[in-house]
């Protein structure tokens, strides 16, 4: 990496292909948060892409402002140090998830309750594809629509277009941790 | 640009007035970008 990215709006997806067409959705990232960050360290080959979801603004800074930024500002380094470990835990639970958890339980639900991509009327604010939900939980696009149907039917979650929203907050929350602690 | 804790009085601050004649050149080269949907910011980013 060269640089840092700063998101300002609009949100975008940090993915990582190999082959023809596989691809993992390592994260999403919206306004205000941070892209390229990882590319910071020995290495600086930072082997994922970033592709917008939808119209993006983004700042970009140059690594070695940022690291001298870092050397002098201890609330950034502080910052920019807590992030990283939440990036780290979060990563963690999601490789366990995907190695352990039922595809179901993995990431449909937390697509949609991500606060990342805030909501309007209850629906995600911007259309995620069905393809990008099915390389967000590691499956396929066939299994990724048939679990987010079955959730629809449960009433859990509403489908229309490619927008979802959330139906019954508690029960999901209630099945994700059902999910995760493998009962 | 040259910069050292001892040139600043805060530590804690970005662009205090004496850190801010070094940094602003910096700050000022900062770019912005807008990319549309669909598409890539960045590909395998290798320096």
């Amino acid at each position: 990496m060269t640089g840092i990215y700063f998101i300002y709006s609009g949100n975008m997806k940090v993915h990582k292909h190999w082959g023809q067409d596989k691809e993992l959705i390592i994260r999403f990232a919206g306004a205000g948060d941070i892209v390229g960050h990882r590319g910071i360290g020995a290495d600086l080959v930072y082997p994922v892409s970033a592709t917008a979801l939808e119209p993006v603004t983004v700042c970009y800074f140059d690594l070695e402002f940022f690291q001298n930024t870092l050397q002098v500002n201890t609330n950034i380094l502080y910052e920019l140090m807590m992030f990283y470990a939440n990036e780290l835990q979060e990563s963690e639970r999601r490789m366990r998830n995907l190695a352990h958890m039922s595809v179901k339980g993995v990431s449909p639900p937390r697509c949609s309750t991500s606060k990342k991509f805030g909501s309007e009327n209850g629906f995600i604010k911007f259309p995620l594809s069905r393809q990008d939900i099915a390389s967000y939980t590691g499956t396929t696009y066939e299994t990724a629509w048939r679990m987010l149907q079955e959730l629809a039917k449960e009433g859990m979650i509403s489908l229309e277009d490619k927008r979802y929203a959330i139906l019954q907050h508690e029960a999901l929350r209630a099945f994700i941790l059902q999910q995760e602690s493998g009962e | 640009m040259k910069l050292t804790r001892k040139a600043c009085h805060t530590d804690t601050c970005l662009v205090c007035r004496l850190c801010q004649p070094a940094w602003k050149p910096a700050i000022d080269a900062h770019k912005e970008f807008r990319p549309q949907k669909g598409e890539l910011l960045f590909s395998k980013a290798i320096p």
